[in-house]
């Protein structure tokens, strides 16, 4: 809502600056988004004389122009088809900011300009004219464009809540005004209305319908003063019998709506529409109308106008127009809003219906359109007013007492305070006593319904800078650990200390991206109105922001070592919270995927979480090759596996490296109890360590081996341990050389020498055995 | 076994412990140390018949010469010095990163913690009853328009606002008669909307707190309390009456530096944070609440926007690019 601050004070005398008008509603009522001085907006541009407008010599449609600036004439060169000698004109002379660019003076194709001569739009004015601005009246060329334009004026632009429509319009802005600044509210002056006949319509379409005929008009100009404050608002004068109503909504919140009346008829109604009845709308649009979209009817009962968001083109103002029918009516705000959406029209007329406006006000806003069109444009009121009458009002007296008042905002606010400002936003303050008092709302404010919104009345102009800050009192309270949240947190730090790098990515990609990481769409989430191709759907894999996160931002980062934690989702609208992380590395990737599963029992022990057991995968995901699945008990909750070639090269990743990706579904794991170990006491009698060395087949799994000579140590004191990995010409193609190292001792004595070697040999003849081991 | 394959034996345990990185002064150290290995094979030759001898030679010095090639270090002999020069650089291991949305979350569920408030978390997708109906946003209430959300079934969509959390979880209290609470409530949030302050996915934080007595003047003191956690001493907050259908009444909270320094980063001018407001008596009824006994209040806040202002982050969406360069400035481990 754009207020011009004149305006504003024709409802109410104030003493404060527009800047200091905008800090208080701010603090009382509504945001404001921006205080502009058009004054300081329009700044330097001056009214100018055109002398002369010769045809440029070297050009089909460029005038050579002199123009008058009051201090010397200028020669500019312009390209607008209105250049007329003798008009007045608005003019940037050089150095002057014209929208986002200073003025400079320029060789035009051989002619010096030193200036421009403006159009309406350059200078951010809502008005349409084919070419440059031709100023009526008498200006003294020199003088300030802003003056000629009557635009010297301050305009505060508010952000309306959607509860407020009230103050979408000048008269309720003042209201509040009034009521902070201890001032009177100045009344709107109107004319008087005819007898009314009763206007028979729905109250579930329309809780109020007025509408009048008016005659002896002629369409033209607007006065001046109209025309300005349109301009100031936002809105394009277009002549005065469409302006009324733009006036009078702005003025006071109503939309109006005036149809030429001999295209109407005498019988005007407002039903819903039929399924596939059409209407040729203003904006030159045809529309298919629904079951859902209110209309007004002219006499043959078509469909006239869609109510409260467009009138309809055949029934509206024309140049030969003397007789209107002016509407104002309130039709059902969420009939309207479900209309405007599904038409995608909004209008200014919409976005006030939608919100609910007062029945009372339809009225007033009549009043003061007639009065107006009767005092500039000589209109006659013909025949009686048609009214549908006020409806009930279903505002209910709201009781609260002052204890109460304290006991929801900590502070107090004195019986008198509290009274006069419910009296003066136009409350009815029905009982007051030494603990409470009794008030009804307004028919304006159909928001109030509960002593807390009568609260908040009294607080935001009492001062909701003046409530105190304290901390919460009551009874201490115990807080519950959420484990999964502590231990995801415990996980980011675990992770980074480790040299990982967490990433938040979006939730949303798009189609070509699952499609290059191998996944199908149709396991994807789709998303219902994406915003754009590349938001269609929800990643089904944080494999995707880091694949797209690699061939991007970190492209040309040589090691990699990145991890995310968050929700992943699969249809049939499945989330899971994952833990992922991805390695990019130089060299062969048998040693990532032993980072991978060394970086997972690192996050048990750190946990106190049970390790996760990898097995060879018989099928990973699609875009895995060599996967590993990650199982919790007898569960795959996750795998690692090097990322396909085909699916690097999709994202034309440098290929050179190895890309290794691990993913698990993390809720299982985290919400288990951390296992806490028994202490042991460390043996005091000696231990001591054999290396096994042995080769077997490249094919040969070293995991199972090792576990095997797990199984058959019987005197350990650890685990054993892979200590070394080795592949020559000396061992042979196709070979392997492993080391395993062996850990004795016991917490009982001292292992002798035989008991080790008769160990050793176990285990030596249980690996020669089953996995063809040359011990050598 | 023979001594020759004792030594083969020796050499590819080497090999294979040298190639998995043990240190070569370690595996040198082992070798021909005191009681080194090999030391103890070239020793044990002296057990050997005289016949046995000249194989076992050749295999040892064999065995030997390749050790020393495999040990031997490349460089120059560093010349042992006893001068420590104590002024060389710092050296750094590869250290990582936690994303700053990550630890402005640690952060602030820190701070509440500290006034007894518990951590809850939602899922991302909710039904339209928790994001809309349960907190007084029916399907005609125009206030829905601010909140353009993306709908992935019919009646099921990504959550627009944490607060969809609130109801259902102060149901769940309420029957677990779990009254009062003090909760907060950290996650994601989309919304149909992008620019370079807005982003369709972003973070927001909750907090919410129901008492059978608790003020309009808490919120407030809770809040301030908050920002000079956050921020410091030097920032002071105002409170603006606004509109959620959820609250009443409701307010909008803005920050400023004191002073104008002017420095970057540190706003002079007023700055939003947040909505707020004391919980509209139907949505404590919905959860089961008596609102007559008990009354609340509720706040909620975008992470990124601290996020940006203590950091000086000037564009949104750059903070879910994770590029590297960015990621480095935040170790916050």
């Amino acid at each position: 809502m754009k207020a011009p601050y004149l305006w504003l004070t024709e409802y109410v005398v104030t003493h404060l600056t527009p800047t200091a008008l905008g800090e208080r509603l701010q603090q009382t009522s509504s945001v404001v988004e921006s205080v502009e001085n058009w004054s300081e907006k329009l700044v330097g541009l001056i009214v100018g004389q055109i002398i002369s407008a010769d045809k440029h010599s070297n050009s089909d449609h460029l005038h050579v122009v002199q123009v008058d600036t009051g201090h010397g004439i200028r020669q500019i060169v312009c390209g607008a088809p209105n250049v007329q000698v003798d008009t007045l004109v608005i003019v940037a002379l050089p150095g002057v900011k014209v929208g986002a660019t200073i003025i400079q003076e320029t060789v035009i194709r051989g002619v010096v300009s030193s200036g421009m001569l403006c159009s309406y739009e350059e200078i951010g004015l809502p008005i349409k004219e084919d070419g440059i601005a031709i100023l009526s009246g008498n200006y003294l060329p020199g003088s300030s464009a802003v003056a000629a334009l009557g635009l010297e004026d301050t305009v505060l632009d508010l952000e309306i809540t959607p509860n407020r429509p009230d103050l979408l319009g000048i008269y309720g802005l003042a209201r509040e005004v009034a009521s902070f600044e201890h001032r009177p509210l100045l009344q709107p002056v109107v004319a008087e209305l005819p007898e009314s006949v009763l206007y028979p319509v729905s109250t579930a379409l329309c809780s109020r319908y007025l509408g009048v005929r008016l005659s002896g008009l002629k369409v033209t100009d607007s006065p001046a003063t109209w025309q300005r404050r349109l301009i100031l608002a936002g809105i394009r004068p277009i002549n005065n019998l469409v302006d009324v109503s733009n006036y009078v909504m702005l003025e006071l919140g109503q939309p109006l709506h005036a149809f030429d009346a001999a295209l109407l008829g005498a019988n005007t109604g407002v039903r819903l529409a039929r399924n596939g009845e059409t209407l040729h709308c203003l904006d030159g649009q045809i529309r298919t109308l629904t079951h859902d979209d209110i209309i007004v009817t002219d006499s043959r009962n078509k469909a006239a106008a869609l109510a409260g968001i467009m009138g309809g083109s055949a029934t509206a103002i024309r140049a030969e127009t003397t007789d209107i029918f002016l509407e104002s009516a309130v039709f059902s705000a969420a009939q309207i809003r479900r209309s405007s959406r599904h038409h995608a029209l909004r209008s200014e007329a919409s976005s006030r219906m939608e919100k609910g406006l007062d029945p009372v006000m339809a009225q007033l806003a009549l009043k003061r359109a007639v009065h107006l069109l009767q005092e500039q444009c000589g209109a006659q009121i013909i025949g009686q007013l048609q009214d549908s009458g006020i409806p009930k009002s279903f505002a209910k007296p709201i009781r609260v007492s002052y204890e109460q008042i304290h006991s929801l905002l900590g502070v107090s606010i004195s019986p008198a305070e509290c009274k006069r400002i419910l009296l003066s936003l136009g409350f009815h303050v029905e009982k007051v006593t030494k603990s409470s008092l009794t008030a009804t709302a307004p028919s304006w404010r159909q928001d109030i319904t509960i002593k807390e919104d009568l609260i908040e009345e009294l607080v935001r102009i009492w001062g909701y800078d003046r409530v105190p800050a304290t901390l919460p009192s009551g009874p201490f309270l115990a807080p519950r650990q959420n484990l999964i949240f502590d231990r995801k947190r415990q996980l980011r730090h675990a992770l980074a200390a480790y040299g990982l790098h967490e990433t938040v990515s979006l939730s949303l990609t798009s189609g070509s991206s699952l499609k290059k990481c191998a996944i199908a769409t149709s396991s994807a989430i789709h998303v219902q109105l994406p915003l754009s191709l590349e938001g269609e759907y929800l990643i089904p894999e944080h494999l995707v922001p880091f694949l797209q996160n690699i061939s991007g931002a970190n492209r040309s980062v040589e090691n990699l070592h990145l991890f995310e934690i968050g929700s992943v989702f699969a249809e049939p609208l499945i989330e899971e919270t994952r833990l992922s992380f991805i390695i990019r590395s130089a060299g062969p990737v048998e040693p990532l995927y032993q980072e991978a599963k060394g970086l997972l029992l690192y996050v048990a022990m750190l946990l106190e979480l049970p390790p996760l057991v990898s097995t060879v995968s018989e099928q990973g995901p699609t875009f895995l090759h060599q996967t590993v699945d990650l199982r919790l008990k007898k569960n795959v909750i996750g795998w690692i596996g090097e990322v396909k070639s085909e699916v690097t090269g999709a994202w034309k990743i440098r290929t050179g490296k190895s890309l290794v990706y691990c993913s698990l579904n993390l809720t299982p794991w985290l919400k288990i109890p951390s296992t806490v170990h028994r202490y042991r006491t460390p043996s005091a009698f000696s231990h001591s360590t054999r290396d096994l060395t042995f080769s077997v087949l490249e094919e040969v799994p070293v995991g199972p081996l090792i576990d095997q000579i797990t199984l058959h140590q019987k005197l350990q004191s650890k685990l054993p341990k892979l200590q070394g990995l080795y592949r020559s010409q000396e061992i042979g193609e196709g070979r392997k050389s492993v080391t395993v190292r062996l850990f004795y001792g016991s917490e009982l004595r001292t292992l002798t020498d035989a008991e080790i070697v008769a160990d050793l040999n176990q285990i030596t003849s249980s690996i020669r055995q089953d996995f063809q081991a040359i011990i050598s | 076994m023979s001594l020759s394959a004792e030594a083969n034996t020796l050499l590819l345990s080497i090999r294979s412990r040298h190639s998995a990185g043990e240190s070569k002064s370690t595996l040198r150290r082992e070798l021909f140390g005191k009681f080194g290995s090999y030391k103890i094979l070239l020793q044990s030759i002296s057990k050997l018949t005289v016949d046995e001898r000249p194989t076992a030679e050749v295999t040892l010095r064999t065995v030997r010469s390749a050790l020393e090639e495999l040990l031997s270090d490349e460089q120059v002999k560093p010349i042992a010095t006893e001068v420590v020069d104590l002024t060389l650089p710092a050296t750094l291991k590869a250290i990582g990163s936690i994303h700053p949305i990550s630890s402005m979350i640690e952060h602030m569920t820190d701070i509440f913690a500290r006034l007894s408030f518990e951590v809850v978390e939602g899922a991302e997708i909710v039904g339209e009853e928790e994001n809309f109906d349960m907190l007084n946003l029916g399907p005609d209430h125009p206030a829905r328009d601010g909140h353009d959300s993306f709908y992935l079934g019919s009646k099921q969509l990504l959550r627009t606002q944490t607060t969809a959390v609130q109801v259902l979880e102060l149901r769940r209290r309420c029957k677990l008669n779990q009254l009062p609470v003090r909760i907060v409530v950290p996650g994601k949030t989309y919304r149909r909307e992008s620019d370079p302050t807005h982003s369709p996915m972003f973070h927001q934080f909750d907090a919410v707190l129901v008492d059978e007595c608790t003020t309009f003047a808490d919120l407030r003191g809770s809040l301030q309390y908050l920002v000079s956690e956050l921020f410091g001493q030097d920032v002071e907050t105002r409170f603006r009456p606004h509109y959620f259908p959820f609250t009443e009444p409701s307010a909008e909270i803005d920050i400023r530096w004191k002073g104008s320094d002017g420095t970057i980063g540190k706003h002079t001018e007023w700055l939003e944070m947040g909505g707020c407001g004391m919980i509209h008596p139907d949505v404590l009824k919905r959860a089961g609440i008596n609102p007559q006994t008990y009354r609340g209040w509720a706040f909620g806040m975008a992470i990124e926007r601290p996020v940006m202002v203590k950091y000086g982050v000037p564009d949104l969406r750059s903070l879910y690019e994770n590029s590297l360069i960015s990621l480095e400035q935040f170790p916050n481990i």
